[in-house]
């Protein structure tokens, strides 16, 4: 197992991205800003990208996240962008129709319309807005707040694009495909081997210390672990800190956690466990990063 | 008798098995025949009311009137593929079966099998009450209510090349009744209940949110959005917990302007995990005077 400091930096082969991935809620956004403000903090020129539609993340870094790539005043070495994850799905469901409206009759553009609707497509938006943005020179460390989940990346290990494959599907193969974009499965290809190397990705996972949020997210592991990326990190979240359990309500729900903690560390042997305890209120501003950083990788109470 | 059925839907620890368990336990004790299924791969149910239980209808000690099924989204997934393969084989070479087959391995994919066997259960009328505490998306029901364009679609392909459409569409076609009367039941607020469960936070809400517009679009009614996880306000001596509550106030304030129209109520957070069927009898009347309120 590695230790939890070398997971959040640069290898000797190069820049390191870090994923966080989990169920919507567990915290992800708060553990890829936290993690981007522990790295900028330590010297490493790092670039956090965030999905999170609701502007959270520029209530946290007390800046606008914009899509470009944007200096965050206040932690010198901390880039930021934001990956409209609606907006780069719309784009790139229109890139595809647009080109079949050209060759297919209404029927299967419907069928193609609604194939598209599907949770992938938005998987598959982001990832590539993802691989533009990462591919900016210079970052020694990428932070993402989502992931792609085991089927988006065996889906883009297939020989097909998904847009040939979307395609495919909705004119029963009748259509011959197109060439296909050969340069964007190669950048795909690469992608996905540099998910793959635990030195250059570190990939987390999100969850707070409950039976369902733990077996949902040991379940998606397995399914990665079974494409070759391995988890590395786990972030448990929300743990009710010692002294913050003064009443025996909630001393008897620390002991729960406590139980559940154990229940990640057997299910995630291999990976580093990080602790995060829960706060008193939602974590905004920069201060409140640099709190949080001491608190959960120093110690400080 | 002409079944009630109540969707529970919400991601994954929110809490959304607890208040199904509990709603069905509140049922069966009112003398209710009442069915407890669940799809959700992490299934829990076996669990919470501390007995196995598997892939079949399974009789809840203690409880006289309750069943409970847990289907195998794994084998329900492996079934529904392999329908979807046979007809392709020996049209397709290798490496265009091997997309259609990843393609049938995608969250879709599993959603519409554990739907196919919803249907199943959507046609046994020998129930009073059936709760399944996995609810489909909007994008599956879409899903199914194309079949109509697609048949027609698999017609012209049969005729023009003669060769099938792929994926499901085969299939789809051959349940299509099935579906659509499913879909009809669903959309018949008499008989059909539609219950959110989300946590008082910001990622919660807006999730509910699409999730619940996603439904509207297609003419699915929601019924009732229940608030999991409210700090007791008699555990906020403590001035952390009193921040938390605050907190957590703000977002049902919130979620109740967004949901005009919807009743949203609220659960407390407990000192204990919501498990077994002594607890649900516990927290039954919490959950249903306030439904009622």
């Amino acid at each position: 197992m590695a230790d939890i400091e070398s997971l959040l930096r640069p290898s000797a082969k190069g820049a390191r991205q870090v994923f966080f991935a989990g169920k919507g809620g567990v915290g992800k956004t708060t553990m890829a800003c936290l993690a981007a403000v522990h790295a900028a903090r330590r010297g490493y020129r790092t670039l956090l990208l965030t999905t999170d539609p609701a502007a959270h993340t520029g209530s946290v870094l007390g800046k606008k996240v914009t899509d470009q790539v944007e200096v965050i005043d206040g932690v010198p070495g901390l880039f930021a962008a934001k990956i409209d994850q609606k907006q780069a799905t719309e784009d790139y469901k229109k890139g595809i129709l647009d080109d079949a409206r050209a060759k297919f009759d209404e029927d299967t553009i419907r069928t193609m319309t609604e194939e598209l609707a599907s949770p992938c497509t938005e998987e598959m938006a982001s990832f590539q807005r993802f691989i533009d943005l990462s591919s900016t020179p210079g970052f020694d460390v990428i932070v993402f707040d989502t992931a792609p989940t085991g089927h988006t990346l065996r889906l883009l290990e297939l020989p097909m694009d998904w847009s040939e494959q979307i395609k495919l599907k909705a004119t029963g193969g009748t259509e011959t495909l197109s060439a296909g974009d050969r340069q964007q499965k190669d950048r795909f290809d690469r992608a996905v081997t540099t998910m793959r190397d635990p030195d250059l990705t570190t990939f987390s996972f999100v969850m707070y210390p409950e039976s369902t949020p733990i077996l949902e997210a040991s379940r998606a592991s397995e399914e990665l672990a079974g494409i070759g990326v391995a988890t590395q990190l786990v972030v448990a979240n929300l743990l009710i800190a010692e002294e913050q359990a003064t009443t025996p309500f909630f001393q008897k729900r620390r002991q729960l956690q406590l139980g559940y903690l154990e229940e990640i560390k057997r299910r995630f042997a291999e990976a580093a466990l990080l602790r995060v305890p829960m706060m008193d209120s939602d974590i905004r501003g920069i201060d409140k990063l640099d709190m949080l950083d001491k608190i959960v990788f120093e110690g400080v109470v | 008798m002409n079944p009630e059925y109540i969707f529970f839907s919400g991601k994954g620890g929110v809490g959304k098995t607890s208040m199904a368990s509990t709603t069905a336990v509140y049922h069966a004790d009112q003398g209710k025949k009442t069915l407890i299924v669940t799809t959700d791969p992490a299934s829990n149910l076996a669990d919470v009311f501390e007995q196995p239980i598997g892939h079949h209808v399974t009789p809840i000690t203690g409880v006289p009137n309750l069943w409970a099924m847990e289907i195998d989204p794994d084998e329900a997934t492996r079934e529904y593929k392999e329908r979807s393969l046979a007809p392709m084989r020996g049209l397709f070479d290798d490496e265009m079966l091997k997309v259609v087959e990843e393609q049938l391995s995608g969250p879709c994919t599993e959603e519409m099998a554990s739907f196919d066997k919803f249907t199943d259960f959507m046609e046994d009328d020998n129930w009073d009450v059936i709760i399944f505490d996995t609810a489909p998306t909007g994008h599956t029901l879409r899903l199914l209510e194309l079949p109509v364009e697609w048949s027609k679609h698999i017609k012209d392909s049969a005729e023009g090349s003669g060769q099938t459409c792929m994926g499901p569409v085969a299939l789809i076609q051959d349940s299509k009744k099935k579906y659509d009367d499913a879909v009809a039941r669903l959309r018949d607020t008499s008989r059909t209940q539609f219950i959110f469960v989300m946590q008082a936070e910001q990622t919660s809400l807006e999730e509910t949110s699409r999730s619940v517009s996603e439904l509207a679009a297609i003419d699915v009614a929601t019924s009732r959005i229940i608030v999991n996880g409210l700090v007791p306000e008699a555990e906020t001596v403590n001035p952390f917990f009193r921040k938390r509550r605050d907190m957590q106030l703000t977002y049902l304030e919130r979620a109740k302007q967004l949901y005009a129209g919807i009743p949203v109520q609220t659960m407390e957070l407990l000192d204990s995990e919501i498990k077994g069927v002594a607890m649900f009898r516990k927290v039954a009347p919490m959950l249903f005077q306030r439904a009622a309120s």
